[in-house]
């Protein structure tokens, strides 16, 4: 806590490195690596102040100048001293201890020593970093593999005097390499090495270490002199700069600035952080990674698959995928969200459908009891219509034994009442049928049904009700009524409930006023309309709505279920029911269904039949 | 067997024509009709008769009938049938003075009984009619005394308070009554009661 205490009240100094950069501004590499390296420290996590100076000293070589630069640095750097210094490039190593001014002796060095040089140089204040350098011989070698019947290597580099000399340790890598003949074109004026370019053989290929000065003193901007290299060279153009992919360069093991910027950067941070020198190892690291350009290999006709696992190939032809990703992505999961709402919307109706079979079901049971009981309101009428016929057969049998059981029987008299007696008989029959037909407990069995067939079954059935009733029934049926889709029973048991229901309403009227009018039309629109006007008073206004609900009734001793059932039936073929007054008097129901088969199912006119 | 005519009343023909059959078949005249109008241009019957109506039809149902015949005064004698066994309705029709109320189906035998009866008890009416028509006549004979003296001695009266009512005297009544007696064919004062009962009655 104390200690905690007295660090926030008394802040570290800001620790300072110093970063040594051998050559001028403008070559790629340099920005590359010191971005990353100031990313790294200049962060809020570490919050090191990175100083950089510009050596140069590659080619500011006159005497004096070293001993200027290092009075300089005393003079600059007198009052804030670096903690540590930063040397990225082996050649300022070398050169360190002729510039650095002699109160840096003690402060330590972070560098990179290349692998070709012998041993990383001595430096009083110790001196830590990494031993790496350009992958020349892995350039080579995958350049090699890329390029069949490599035999030349022409290598293109500067003609500086470090351009040279690096150059020259760069190729030593190559020395030991089998079949391979080095043609080293550094020493050339730029336009003679274009013309050799030009004029390089079959087997060969170009090895570009990077050109910033020709033999003849000629300055050239790194992208520049790789594209007029590259566009002068009959063979392929390897080599290890980032800078010159995109300018022409088929690729190789490119030198990665930024992870030496940050490892250096790292390195520095431990030694400023009070880190003792000796405990910061020198560490042979690679920072070099296969890095080609599809265009290129293309243009030389060069097999990618050739190229090393891990690869990284730029500027690829870019297949539709990599092109349009974020379409393709929408796209996809387009239809994927397609294809999973069809399949909801599959299972949905599958649900619905189990659903709708169930309802129909339970409608079906529903329907059934309804028959049942309006049956059974009926059942004094339908005992009486079975009885007349009973009676009359009764009476017939009996008259025709006596008649034969006189001396001379009447025969035909005889004949007259077994042909009554039959004829009862079938009557009887047709009572039953009627009924029997309306309380089949069925499952839902839809198909072409005619109306008026529906309506007349069930006035007969009705018939001896209404009659006892005092009700006058009439039908004006359409003729050629197309038939409706649906089931014949539940059909017939819509217009039972609306007789019942037109039969109620009328109960308690005069003798006279008790008449119930059923009536089937074809609307124009093709739908098939069965209306049941009664001449009762009406629907009170405040019962319209309740009307087809179920348990609403007027009656003391109804359900309520008849009109609710008789919806739901409607409903279920795809119809519907509406209940208004009459202004003269009395309610209707209008029931509408579609036709069986649609409305696009022409039916031939009558006229049309005929004509045929 | 009572020779006598039947007729049917009933709306369902089939019904109606095994009627007719069954019923020709004991022996009756039949004559059947589809509606209680039909038959009520037919009536009234003056011979022996009586009627099978059906209980239940449009327009004039069995009991409006019923109804009809008897604010006509016709009493011919009227059975029922019914396909309902339906009580209050057979009460209202026995009450109005149904003779039978038959359940279809029914047997012949049942049919045959409630037809005898009927007839028989219109033979009956028949002849108490006619009996009751010839005192009527016989009545019509009589002069205003003598009518008078006639309504006086059946009221219970003896001569004597007789020819005091009507100021004369006691020997004028007796003659009067010997020949209402005589004219009206009672052997005795109480026949002569009864009748003139009768005819007041009727």
């Amino acid at each position: 806590m104390l200690a905690c205490h007295s660090a926030a009240a008394s802040p570290q100094p800001d620790k300072r490195i110093l970063l040594l950069m051998p050559t001028e501004t403008g070559v790629p590499w340099r920005s590359s690596l010191t971005s990353a390296l100031r990313a790294f420290l200049e962060g809020p996590e570490h919050s090191v102040l990175v100083y950089s100076e510009e050596v140069d000293l590659a080619r500011l070589r006159e005497s004096g100048y070293a001993a200027r630069l290092q009075q300089w640095l005393a003079e600059k750097y007198r009052d804030a001293p670096p903690d540590a210094l930063v040397v990225p490039a082996p050649q300022s190593m070398l050169l360190l201890a002729g510039y650095a001014p002699a109160a840096w002796r003690d402060v330590p060095v972070v560098t990179v020593h290349a692998r070709q040089q012998a041993a990383p140089p001595e430096w009083p204040g110790g001196v830590s970093g990494y031993r790496a350098s350009f992958d020349v011989r892995g350039t080579v070698e995958e350049a090699a593999a890329l390029v069949p019947g490599t035999r030349r290597v022409a290598v293109v580099s500067g003609a500086a005097p470090d351009e040279r000399q690096r150059a020259a340790d760069l190729i030593t890598d190559l020395r030991d390499l089998p079949g391979l003949e080095i043609v080293d074109l550094g020493a050339l004026e730029f336009n003679q090495l274009l013309a050799r370019l030009r004029a390089l053989p079959a087997d060969a290929i170009v090895l570009h270490l990077g050109l910033r000065m020709d033999a003849s003193g000629r300055s050239f901007a790194t992208d520049r002199g790789m594209e007029a290299v590259a566009q002068a060279s009959s063979r392929p153009v390897f080599g290890m700069f980032e800078a010159l992919i995109g300018h022409g360069l088929v690729g190789g093991r490119i030198f990665d600035f930024e992870a030496l910027g940050e490892a250096l950067a790292r390195v520095g941070q431990r030694l400023v952080a009070g880190e003792s020198i000796d405990r910061v190892a020198f560490v042979n690291a690679d920072f070099s990674r296969s890095v080609y350009d599809a265009r290129e290999l293309a243009r030389w006709g060069l097999d990618p698959r050739q190229l090393p696992p891990g690869a990284e190939l730029r500027n690829r032809e870019q297949t539709l995928l990599d092109q349009y990703r974020w379409g393709v992505f929408a796209l996809v999961a387009a239809f994927l969200l397609q294809a999973g709402l069809i399949v909801a919307l599959l299972v949905e109706r599958e649900r619905r459908r189990r659903a709708e079979f169930k309802a129909r079901r339970s409608l079906g049971q529903l329907a059934h009891l309804d028959r049942v009981a309006a049956m059974g309101e009926l059942a004094t009428s339908l005992a009486h219509e079975l009885n007349q016929p009973l009676a009359a057969i009764l009476a017939n049998a009996q008259a025709a034994r006596r008649m034969l059981a006189a001396p001379q029987p009447d025969l035909a008299e005889v004949r007259a009442s077994l042909d009554d007696i039959v004829d009862d008989d079938k009557r009887a029959g047709e009572v039953i049928r009627r009924m029997r037909a309306l309380l089949r407990k069925e499952e839902f069995q839809p198909g072409p049904v005619d109306l008026n067939d529906a309506v007349s079954n069930v006035q007969r059935l009705v018939a001896q009700d209404a009659e006892r009733r005092g009700v006058t029934v009439a039908l004006e049926l359409a003729a050629n009524l197309p038939p409706v889709h649906g089931d014949a029973v539940q059909l017939q048991q819509v217009v039972l409930n609306l007789f019942a229901n037109a039969f109620d309403a009328v109960a308690h009227c005069p003798a006279e006023r008790r008449r119930v009018l059923v009536r089937t039309r074809e609307q124009l629109a093709g739908a098939i309309e069965l209306s049941v006007e009664d001449s009762g008073d009406g629907i009170p206004d405040a019962h319209l709505k309740q009307l087809f609900e179920p348990f609403f009734t007027t009656k003391g001793d109804g359900l309520g279920m008849g009109l609710s059932i008789t919806r739901s039936i409607l409903e279920l073929h795809g119809g519907e029911i509406v209940a208004q007054n009459l202004a003269q008097g009395g309610a209707c129901f209008r029931c509408v269904l579609p036709p069986y088969g649609g409305a696009r199912q022409a039916r031939p006119r009558p006229a049309a039949a005929q004509a045929a | 067997m009572s020779a006598g005519t039947v007729f049917v009343v009933d709306d369902d023909a089939s019904m109606r024509r095994s009627l007719e059959r069954l019923l020709r078949s004991f022996g009756y005249a039949v004559e059947g009709y589809a509606s209680a109008a039909a038959l009520l241009e037919r009536l009234p019957a003056t011979h022996l008769a009586c009627l099978v109506l059906d209980l239940r039809m449009p327009d004039i149902d069995g009991l409006d009938l019923q109804r009809r015949l008897a604010a006509r005064g016709d009493d011919l004698p009227i059975i029922f049938v019914s396909g309902h066994g339906d009580v209050p309705s057979s009460v209202r029709a026995m009450k109005a003075g149904a003779l039978d109320f038959l359940i279809k189906p029914f047997d012949e035998t049942v049919l045959r009984a409630a037809v005898e009866r009927a007839l028989d008890w219109h033979a009956e009416r028949l002849a108490s009619r006619a009996s009751l028509e010839a005192l009527r006549a016989r009545f019509e004979t009589l002069t205003p005394r003598e009518r008078e003296v006639c309504w006086e001695v059946a009221d219970g009266r003896l001569n004597k308070q007789v020819a005091d009512r009507l100021g004369t005297s006691e020997k004028t009544i007796k003659v009067h009554r010997a020949r209402v007696m005589g004219k009206l064919g009672a052997r005795s004062v109480a026949e002569l009661v009864r009748i003139v009962d009768r005819l007041r009655g009727a």
